[in-house]
């Protein structure tokens, strides 16, 4: 057998690593659609190449070796590395050696099941600190050549980080899934990975949102105690601390790998749910319809914590736009501007998930139902969430700056309706998986839907601010809106007529006639 | 003479070529009717037309009576449909599956629950009620969607490949429920590549090729037509299909 061989080791973490990434990607089914695919990998080349070396060539002239408040910075960065890496690496255990289902297929193979279950454990180490190489590579490959040697030791610690964070990710997940089941535990993970990576980009936006008190707490910041500084003196080759922590990490491998294999599909079985006596059945279609959608939405974790952290990433955007308040006043403008941004962007994203990617579209489309009353109650699901926030986030706006509230409440309910109803009118039905990739269909869907939400967003921040200026950005969102209603009644070209097969997208076609 | 359950007539359809030509079909009340064809002969085109799912190109149909291209939520009120891959929600559980699908329809909550309980303790679903169907195996969720095309009481029937991954035991099931449909005065359609099924349940059997009708009766009329006493259905199907 040789080394690439079908059944070898390499083999098989080949297989791991493109199923993953193909779990990723949607299949291309035109040459533009494969050249497109590829596009995200070139992206992913090229940006942080040129920034890295950007970035290496700017600090060619610090000191080679850190000082103690770079040394202690270093080390948090490397403990929330760690925190992140953990939780992503347990979903990717749970994915792999539980949800996938090959592991039949794989352990019926004459192969040793050491080699596959080592290989799949691989596979999570690869998608799991793969990414963080690539981003940093470029940056201390060029640190090393004008003069800093020594900043290679962080690739060191950051592949010995991602063999550490998926050793204890293993260990976490078995004993999650063996107390709770895959399901609960799958959520733990997803909620917990999300709420950490939306934690580390809100820190790193700290001196954008919050200058005077980043710039205190860096100030008061000294130096950390052994064993805490052990990782960021590693990372800047401290050779006794890397050779330590490598042998640790080497440890924790064959952990790893005893743990891999006791994992597997005996876990499935542990998803049941006891039966409870049963509850009377509610009436009323529209009801019947939101609250199907409601529970659809919430017991997607994981497309749930996708969305909320896309409008994570978005508010400090929002915030840093309609900065420039006078110190000391309560930035209730900025506020509801934010909210405002929030609860459209959220709408939309929540209309897509209950429109376009309706799971058993046929099975409504057979039901006695007029398709306006399904569009209706789809749009309702999708703006409550957006509805209920705004209202609750109005009313604690209210007791420092009603203006502001108010501002929050209009604009807020506005955006949600706004928002959910251009993706219900352009949206591309697909499988609710295509969540992340939702947008790559149409740009100008994408693009318009942040426009929309931004405008209402200015027009919350200027009526907060009692500025008659609110009506420019209104106009803009109006116009944004007649345009598109005599797009969507405009009749569509014949191709895109033959592509909309699915009974969802009929659905949204034969509003006329319902 | 049964009251007609539904009549297709001239009922046209063309993608890039014609998918069903022209058919002329009738089934009665009351009867459990087979309708088999070689893959692509137009049969799932068919019945997807008949439950609103696909605008014809030309052609009526109506069921009970209805036209349901005039009034196609009053044909939706007495058809069910089940395809060959069951529509559900993952994140549904059996019970909240069927309620949503007695709301769909309409159906009293003090009608649905009980009826809803009923089916799925005939299904041998009632003690996973609460699980979703994320959990199910292919077979239990076929029957949760069996359960799911019951639950409002349909007066017609249409089943694709009904029986395509059930288990001996399970596709047992699903056939002594259709037998006690039709026993009850349930007409029912159904298209199935297991050909001993159509054999031995069907009241009338609908070859189909290239979406068109080419014989139709019951098996002894079939067998006459074909000139052919002792042959099997499949003798007669493998002739006219590739006729």
């Amino acid at each position: 057998m040789t080394l690439f061989g079908p059944g070898s080791f390499l083999w098989l973490v080949r297989h791991e690593v493109r199923i993953a990434w193909r779990g990723r990607s949607k299949g291309p089914t035109t040459r533009l659609q494969a050249l497109a695919a590829r596009a995200p990998l070139l992206l992913l080349a090229i940006v942080p190449t040129v920034i890295g070396i950007g970035v290496g060539w700017v600090l060619r002239r610090l000191p080679d070796a850190p000082s103690p408040k770079v040394l202690a910075v270093v080390s948090m960065v490397f403990a929330g590395l760690f925190l992140l890496m953990t939780f992503r690496a347990a979903s990717q255990v749970i994915r792999s050696f539980i949800e996938r289902g090959d592991l039949d297929l794989l352990l019926g193979a004459p192969l040793p099941p050491g080699r596959i279950l080592g290989a799949k454990a691989v596979g999570v180490y690869a998608s799991v600190g793969l990414p963080f190489v690539i981003l940093f590579a470029p940056f201390l490959l060029t640190s090393a050549i004008l003069g800093h040697p020594r900043w290679l030791g962080v690739l060191a610690m950051i592949g010995v980080t991602s063999v550490l964070a998926t050793s204890t990710a293993f260990v976490a997940a078995r004993l999650l899934t063996r107390a709770l089941g895959v399901r609960r535990a799958r959520v733990i993970m997803q909620v917990g990975g999300a709420v950490l990576g939306a934690l580390a980009f809100l820190l790193s936006q700290a001196f954008n949102l919050a200058p005077q008190a980043s710039e205190a707490t860096l100030r008061s910041l000294r130096t950390l105690p052994a064993p805490l500084d052990w990782p960021a003196k590693a990372a800047f080759a401290s050779p006794l601390l890397l050779g330590f922590i490598g042998i640790a990490s080497a440890a924790a491998w064959g952990a790893t790998r005893f743990a891999a294999a006791n994992f597997g599909a005996s876990e499935e079985t542990r998803v049941t749910a006891a039966a409870r006596p049963p509850r009377p059945f509610r009436s009323g279609l529209t009801a019947t319809l939101v609250r199907k959608e409601l529970r659809l939405l919430a017991r997607d974790t994981e497309t749930l914590t996708q969305v909320l952290l896309r409008l994570v990433y978005l508010v400090p955007v929002v915030l840093l736009i309609f900065r420039g308040d006078p110190s000391g006043v309560f930035p209730g403008p900025r506020l509801a501007a934010a909210g405002t941004v929030f609860a459209g962007m959220l709408a939309a994203s929540l209309a897509w998930l209950t429109v376009c990617a309706e799971d058993a579209a046929d099975l409504i489309d057979a039901a006695p139902v007029r398709a306006a009353a399904v569009r209706r109650a789809k749009l309702i699901a999708a703006c409550a969430p957006s509805v209920v926030i705004v209202v609750l986030a109005a009313l604690g706006l209210a007791t420092r700056d009603r203006l502001a509230a108010l501002a929050l409440l209009v604009c807020g309910c506005i955006a949600a309706l706004t928002g959910a109803l251009l993706q219900a009118w352009f949206g591309t039905p697909a499988p609710r998986s295509n969540f992340r990739r939702r947008q790559q269909g149409s740009i100008v869907l994408g693009v318009g839907e942040l426009v929309l939400a931004a405008s209402w967003s200015g027009v919350a921040a200027l009526l907060a601010r009692g500025s008659l200026w609110a009506l420019a950005p209104g106009l803009l969102a109006a116009t944004i809106l007649a345009g598109a209603d005599a797009a969507r009644r405009a009749p569509p070209p014949p191709a895109s007529r033959a592509r909309a097969g699915n009974a969802i997208g009929r659905l949204w076609k034969r509003r006329s006639t319902a | 003479m049964p009251e007609s359950a539904l009549e297709l007539s001239g009922l046209t359809k063309t993608y890039a070529a014609p998918a069903v030509d022209a058919l002329d079909l009738t089934v009665r009340g009351g009867e459990l009717y087979a309708l088999l064809g070689p893959n692509g002969a137009g049969k799932t085109t068919t019945l997807r037309m008949v439950a609103g799912l696909l605008a014809p190109d030309a052609g009526a149909i109506r069921v009970f009576g209805i036209d349901a291209r005039a009034d196609p939520l009053a044909a939706k009120r007495l058809i069910a449909w089940l395809p060959d891959e069951p529509l559900l929600y993952d994140k549904l559980t059996a019970l909240e599956f069927l309620e949503f699908v007695a709301g769909l329809w309409g159906v009293a909550p003090s009608v649905a629950g009980p009826r809803a309980e009923e089916l799925l303790r005939w299904l041998d679903m009632w003690e996973r009620r609460d699980a979703r169907c994320e959990t199910f195996s292919r077979g239990m969720k076929q029957k949760v969607a069996l359960a799911g095309a019951l639950i409002h009481d349909p007066r017609l029937l249409i089943l694709d490949e009904p029986l395509t991954g059930l288990d001996a035991g399970a596709a047992r099931q699903v056939k002594d429920l259709l037998v006690e449909r039709v026993k009850q005065g349930g007409t029912i359609i159904l298209t199935t590549h297991i050909l001993e099924v159509a054999e031995r349940l069907a009241d009338r059997i609908g070859i189909i090729r290239a979406g068109r009708l080419v014989a139709e009766g019951t098996l002894a009329e079939l067998r006459a037509a074909g000139g052919r006493g002792d042959a099997t259905l499949e003798d007669m199907f493998i002739a006219l299909a590739a006729a």
